[in-house]
């Protein structure tokens, strides 16, 4: 007998939120308890499937390290000692104590450090603009919101992949394979049924570029130029889409002019690949049709490297009239027929002297306030919606850390943390565990004890995916939102950070702005535009994903309306309206100095199965199978620094060192290594100065996040390509 | 009756392990014991180009999910895989789709 026909269990229409792709699942509910998931085989994500993590959910959701109840701090600062309070107690004095520094400082002086896009980010936002304070971030300078905003000054928003259609693929700092399951589908489905093609640009044969028909081996962080180098081709061998570059692009003559300087040649010494197969993957770009180029945020991890290579293949893209063509990239902008993220973010309510005090917009101005009021100017004559100011306007991580150490420009006195372990997280862990330490109140929202939470004042404990509804869209920008139901009732006392903003608010005189006192409500509300009048368990029973129809049009969310390959909002905001080369700033090649003593090329950030960023790691049936960090390296670099496959190396840069171990990959150049990203240790001591081995194997000890390294248009960090060295360490 | 089987299409395995984990929560298996392990093989082919191959292997312990199967259930591994590489059924049905279909491997238990 199947499961469903059992006495009394329900099927709830949940949506994994393990990572960010929200696979949809059945959840079989008896008398309010989960007792088995499946893959929704209905689902258009997932299609039925699920991955290792939800397999694990039994262990996720009893786990004993769970947060259950608020905590309070009683010891010293990351001693470890915590008491239970309730969590009127908890709210009640984290508001006193906001009020407190308000009054004080400001409300500036209050800042936010997110997740990855798996919280209701909009309640945070609405939370802190009618607060005051511009100052919350996320990790969107590393996660594909530079991308968003490269291409929506170049054609009005960001260009979908149309994979399913699609005859030629390119996959450019990205492993769908191990990062983006359901979309690794959908690239093999296109191999066989398109027969499409696939080139996968990574300077690793990773598990994606394992299935490519061509794989181009670049040097770290020189993406940039390759891209340059296939525009040259692409123009100068006239493989250009010449009647969709009149109809529908600017710009293209000083385009043209621009890009002699990248030829093959010169990008062959930059990034080590041979011209030839430059020049061979940019005709087959330009002629197998129709081409579609995937997202990477790998893309934005290389500092001064990153916004040429953004724009340039924003530009690709249009040149070769693969966009808004089926099978290339779709620029189908936001979903315009319910309300999303920025409808209810209430940025307005944020005056326009707190905007101007927002943290690092005198000097990344396209994803401060500066460039976003631009954007939304046109996006919203445009489509009638704008991008979220979550994601698309954040205060830069960079400048919080160093206004909370130092006072300046004016100080940081509070951060409020959520679903994010930013001492992994970011980069220059040292500095961000200083900020840490110096604020007045620090606030963690999470599953878990983290390092994070260990420095922390209160600790209050989140409820997950089996415990609440999802709405979600791709980081608030996507025509689409995907929604689910609530499996179950929360356990113990997690909440929702829904509930964890509202009842914040409440308390701070933002009660009229709160009329939902559930998520349901909340979302049902996003729908009502849709005149329904379902309730969210009714709709989802429908509709799992709500898409827009695009519409159909011959214009562009831009100042010109049309393609802008000259950028005029770059030009207006005073940045390069050309994509040009610039070699990041710890290279062989930019630093020849520092690299005598630090001689190999690093790329921190890998990613791997079974683990999502830095989750997971308390999962036994997870954590067995990869119980240690890994760092490739070449067997033959390897053994020259006597250095056997499986034993601890040190990788050191001028930052500091961790421990990983070495792991044999012929696929690499011999001068490139390449650390995982993320690791800290649940099982060590959580009390200083242990903190879970957060410093020990946490390939952000060894990144800087000085910002003049940093990219300076959207303020990408600088992760990979950069300088280091690896030796043999003890056991 | 005919006998029930695994055809597996390693040309579109991707190495995610999913396969390994679903079958180990949904048997209950314990530590170091696998119903399917995936392995992974590199070598330079002719020509110079490096490749990779991800294959599945069913161990002793599969028994094809036989609680699932008789619940009109597809076994977990097969169900589960986010690359939709397996299928199960009647050998001489996958038999057929092998010929369909290259790079696949067809396995029955005991
Ligand atoms: S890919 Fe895996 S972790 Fe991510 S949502 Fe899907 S099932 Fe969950
Ligand atoms: S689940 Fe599928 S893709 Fe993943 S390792 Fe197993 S067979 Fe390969």
């Amino acid at each position: 007998m199947s499961i469903e026909l059992e006495e009394g269990v329900e099927v709830k229409k949940g949506a994994c939120w393990f990572c960010y792709q929200n696979c949809g699942m059945l959840v079989y509910v008896k008398n309010g308890e989960i007792i088995k998931i499946e893959g929704d085989p209905d689902h258009p994500i997932n299609r039925g499937a699920m991955c290792p993590r939800p397999h694990t959910w039994k262990e996720f959701l009893y786990h004993p390290q769970r947060l259950n109840h608020p905590l309070k701090r009683v010891g010293e600062r990351g001693e470890g000692k915590f008491k239970r309070i309730s969590w009127s107690e908890a709210l009640d004095e984290i508001a006193a104590k906001l009020k407190e520094l308000k009054e004080k400082y400001g409300p500036e002086c209050v800042a936010s450090i997110g997740g990855t896009n798996r919280t209701d980010d909009w309640a945070r936002r609405r939370f802190f603009n009618l607060f005051g304070s511009p100052n919350i971030c996320h990790i969107a300078h590393v996660c594909w919101l530079p991308t968003f905003i490269a291409e929506t000054v170049t054609y009005g928003w960001y260009a979908v992949p149309d994979i399913g259609n699609s005859k030629l693929i390119v996959v450019w700092g990205r492993n769908s394979g191990t990062n983006n399951l359901p979309e690794m589908r959908s690239i093999l489905d296109a191999k066989e049924n398109n027969n499409a093609k696939l080139i996968v640009v990574d300077p690793r044969l990773s598990e994606t570029a394992a299935k490519a028909d061509i794989w181009l081996r670049n040097r770290p962080g020189t993406d940039g130029a390759l891209a340059l180098a296939w525009i040259n081709v692409i123009i100068n061998e006239g493989l250009y889409d010449k009647e969709y570059v009149d109809k529908y692009c600017i710009g293209f003559e000083k385009l043209r002019e621009h890009i002699q300087q990248y030829t093959p040649e010169w990008a062959e010494k930059v990034t080590w690949i041979p011209k030839e197969d430059i020049v061979e993957t940019a005709r087959m770009y330009a002629t197998i049709k129709p081409a579609t180029m995937l997202w990477g945020s790998k893309n934005e991890h290389m500092g001064w490297g990153s916004p040429s290579l953004l724009r340039a293949r924003a530009i690709l893209k249009a040149i070769t009239g693969n966009l808004n063509r089926p099978g290339g990239n779709l620029v189908l902008g936001p979903d315009t027929e319910i309300y999303i993220d920025t409808d209810l973010e209430l940025n307005e309510a944020l005056p326009p002297e707190q905007r101007a005090k927002q943290l690092g917009a005198d000097r990344f101005k396209m994803m401060t306030w500066p460039g976003y009021e631009v954007i939304c100017k046109y996006t919203k004559e445009f489509w009638g919606k704008m991008p979220p100011a979550e994601w698309c306007c954040e205060a830069h991580p960079s400048y919080i850390w160093r206004a909370a150490v130092t006072g300046k420009p004016y100080p940081i006195k509070a951060i409020i943390v959520l679903a994010s372990n930013p001492l992994v997280a970011y980069g220059n862990s040292k500095l961000v565990y200083e900020a840490l330490k110096s604020v007045e109140l620090l606030v963690t929202m999470d599953f878990w004890m983290t390092p994070t939470a260990m420095l922390s004042d209160y600790v209050l404990p989140a409820a997950s995916w089996l415990e609440r509804p999802v709405a979600t869209s791709s980081f608030g920008t996507s025509c689409f939102l995907i929604l689910s139901e609530r499996p179950i009732q929360p356990l113990y006392e997690r909440k929702t950070d829904f509930e964890f903003w509202r009842e914040l608010g409440v308390r701070l005189g933002q009660e009229e702005y709160w009329p939902w006192k559930t998520l349901e409500e909340a979302y049902e509300y996003r729908l009502e535009p849709l005149g329904l009048g379902l309730s969210l368990s009714e709709f989802v029973q429908f509709i799992r994903m709500h898409s827009t129809t695009p519409p159909t049009t011959e214009k562009f969310a831009t100042p010109s309306g049309k393609i802008e390959l000259y950028s005029s909002i770059l030009e207006q905001m005073g940045y390069d309206p050309l994509p040009t080369y610039k070699e990041p700033a710890m290279t062989p090649y930019s630093n020849p100095e520092l690299a005598k003593e630090y001689p190999l090329i690093l790329v921190t950030g890998i990613k791997f199965m079974p683990f999502h960023h830095s989750e997971q790691r308390q999962i036994p049936v997870l954590r067995r199978m990869h119980p240690d960090p890994l760092c490739h390296i070449h067997p033959e670099t390897a053994r020259s620094l006597g250095i056997n496959d499986g034993d601890w190396i040190w990788i050191e840069t001028p930052k500091g060192r961790i421990k990983q171990r070495a792991f044999y990959d012929v696929s690499l150049h011999p001068q490139v290594v390449c650390a995982e990203a993320s690791w800290w240790y649940p099982e060590k001591p959580g009390p200083e100065p242990s903190l879970y081995g957060v410093f020990e194997s946490n390939a952000n000890v060894l990144t800087d996040d000085d910002p003049e390294i940093l990219d300076q248009v959207y303020g990408c960090y600088y992760y990979t390509g950069l300088l280091c060295k690896v030796y043999k360490a003890e056991e | 009756m005919s006998k029930y089987g695994l055809l597996i299409d390693y040309e579109y395995c991707t190495g995610c392990h999913t396969c390994e984990v679903a079958c180990k929560q949904e048997h209950n298996l314990q530590p170091g014991q696998w119903g399917i392990r995936v392995f992974e093989y590199i070598q330079k082919l002719p020509g110079g180009k490096l490749y990779i191959t991800y294959i599945p292997f069913p161990t002793e312990l599969c028994d094809l999910c036989q609680k699932r199967v008789e619940a009109g259930l597809a076994p977990s591994c097969v169900k589960h895989c986010m690359a939709a590489c397996m299928k199960f059924g009647p050998i001489e049905e996958l038999a057929k789709e092998m010929a369909k279909k290259p790079r696949t491997v067809l396995w029955a238990p005991k």
